[in-house]
């Protein structure tokens, strides 16, 4: 193991404190305030248009703040933003781009260490490192549009563990990933907050956010609740959240229909 | 075969065609390696913009007695910037800023043109191009700029990779994408200011984007891509122009339809032209 692609740099903290976005006249996040701590995994949950991405963004320093303020070891935005490695989603990313696996994972070298110094040997072997990390090195030269979208992830993330911040922001990281895949990401989610990363994740699956989440964000454009999984993802809050997309089955089966 | 062989290389001894190849083949490579991001991005239509766009401070330059590189050069930035402001700023997309722009400074070129006697002749040459009427001096520049260009484009390959494949990341770790962003552009507008001589503003778009998309066809890597797509564009220059002699047809055009017919073959044998669709309906 490479103890030094490991070593968080502290003890991140990452603090929202009353935190609202607009797009225009809509409010997409109002009055947002959490905290959170190095090794937790956060899940952050809610319903289309609930804000997610939004604040997802908002933290890594992409959209300003119409209200309220984000630090990162009680350091403000931006200041603190390079300290926040950013998974976006999917979408977001153009995958016909001829880029090989090795090349976006070097992309977290470039983000770190300054986008006009040359890659060398040794950036190339922390590249490698981190792609064994997360069982991805057979697929070293292979081109990003033509591997798995598990696959991808697990890119992503041997990118975010080069470019080495203490906090971890993923967006969607499950989305068109089989369940397989998932749990090969999941592992590697709570390997990376056992060595002192702070993780973020949006996610749809409830189930999922209970499972893998040490703190749930539940998520309307407001704060529906924040805390413990069976805390937060209490029926009656989800049905706040969700209003009558949610179906209680039984005493303990929550089912949540949200359609994309 | 030895007296075939040296009628087929007999234009070699005129200087001015040394000097034709020797520019074709450093418009080639350059068209090549900064072309690549042109396809892949997208920005054909931004190219060829660019290239109708600098046509005002061409003929500026020319009625104030500058070289015209410097005014190509004024035009092409004010035009990037003109479209950045356009696209950031207002409801339009950058489509809709780009046709108006480039429409516009063509026009205002070819009014400033026609005030000229030799309107007619003069309008021809910077239209299609002239490559066997490029002088020492203009040589020497081509290659200058065409060095910086590929250094830059070298310099910048690994952030140029980040705003390219996932540019809300490279925000997100602090790049200065815009500005990234905008080199590029500056970039491609001194690649077809040095490839105007060759080939003229109307078929610059083709050295820009043909070869590259040819080499898309043939390989799944940046790098390998930019190298082809420099040896296609080079390859196409030097073909052309022996053929044009041969054939007595304008130089310009002639490159432009051996890269065609370049790119038409590899669409039918390479690996990721017509080939590949036929197997993957299938």
């Amino acid at each position: 193991m490479q103890s030094r692609l490991w070593m968080p740099s502290g003890q991140p903290t990452l603090v929202c404190e009353r935190v609202s976005v607009r797009y225009g006249d809509a409010l997409a996040l109002d009055d947002v305030s959490f905290v959170a701590e190095a090794g937790q995994i956060i899940g952050v949950v809610g319903p289309n248009g609930a804000g997610k991405t939004t604040l997802f963004k908002a933290i890594v320093g992409l959209l300003p703040l119409a209200q309220g303020r984000i630090l990162v070891d009680r350091e403000p935005l931006p200041k603190g933003r390079s300290r926040v490695v950013y998974v976006p989603q999917r979408e977001a990313v153009d995958w016909s781009f001829p880029v090989s696996v090795l090349d976006v994972v070097l992309m977290g070298v470039t983000a770190r260490r300054g986008w006009l110094r040359r890659i060398d040997a040794s950036d190339r072997r922390e590249a490698v490192d981190a792609l064994e990390q997360v069982g991805m090195l057979a697929l070293l030269k292979a081109p990003i549009g033509e591997v798995s979208g598990g696959q991808q992830q697990r890119v992503f993330l041997a990118r975010a563990i080069c470019q080495g911040g203490d906090v971890l922001a993923l967006d969607e990281p499950f989305s068109g990933v089989d369940i397989a895949a998932s749990h090969a990401i999941e592992q590697i989610l709570r390997q990376l907050a056992q060595r002192g990363r702070l993780i973020l994740l949006s996610t749809h699956d409830l189930g999922q956010a209970a499972q893998l989440g040490d703190r749930i964000l539940l998520l309307n454009r407001q704060p529906v609740a924040f805390g413990l999984p069976h805390e937060a993802l209490r029926p009656d809050r989800l049905r706040e959240a969700y209003g009558d997309r949610v179906f209680v089955v039984g005493e303990q089966r929550i089912a949540v229909s949200d359609h994309h | 075969m030895d007296s075939l062989w040296g009628s087929i290389m007999e234009p070699i001894g005129f200087a001015f065609m040394q000097r034709g190849l020797l520019a074709v083949v450093i418009v080639g490579i350059t068209c090549g390696v900064v072309g690549a991001y042109v396809v892949l991005r997208g920005m054909a239509f931004l190219g060829d913009a660019l290239a109708h766009a600098v046509f005002p401070g061409i003929v500026a330059a020319y009625l104030l007695n500058l070289h015209v590189a410097i005014g190509a050069l004024l035009a092409g930035l004010a035009t990037v910037l003109g479209i950045g402001l356009i696209a950031r700023h207002t409801r339009l997309h950058e489509d809709a800023a780009i046709g108006i722009l480039f429409a516009g400074a063509f026009s205002l070129g070819i009014v400033l043109l026609s005030g000229l006697r030799s309107y007619t002749r003069d309008l021809a040459s910077l239209l299609l191009g002239n490559v066997l009427g490029v002088a020492p001096e203009d040589l020497l520049l081509t290659g200058l700029l065409a060095m910086l260009v590929i250094a830059a484009t070298v310099a910048l390959y690994r952030a140029l990779l980040i705003t390219s494949f996932d540019s809300a990341y490279g925000i997100a770790s602090g790049l200065p994408v815009f500005w990234l962003d905008t080199a590029l552009l500056v970039l491609i507008a001194l690649t077809v200011i040095i490839s105007l001589q060759t080939v003229g503003n109307i078929l610059v778009v083709a050295l820009l984007v043909t070869p590259s998309a040819t080499a898309r066809l043939w390989t799944k890597h940046l790098t390998p891509m930019m190298a082809l797509g420099a040896a296609l564009g080079a390859l196409a220059g030097v073909v052309g122009l022996f053929a044009s002699y041969y054939l007595n047809a304008p130089s310009g055009a002639t490159i432009v339809l051996v890269s065609t017919l370049l790119f038409l073959v590899s669409l039918l044998v390479a690996p990721g032209g017509l080939r590949e669709r036929v197997s993957r309906g299938g």
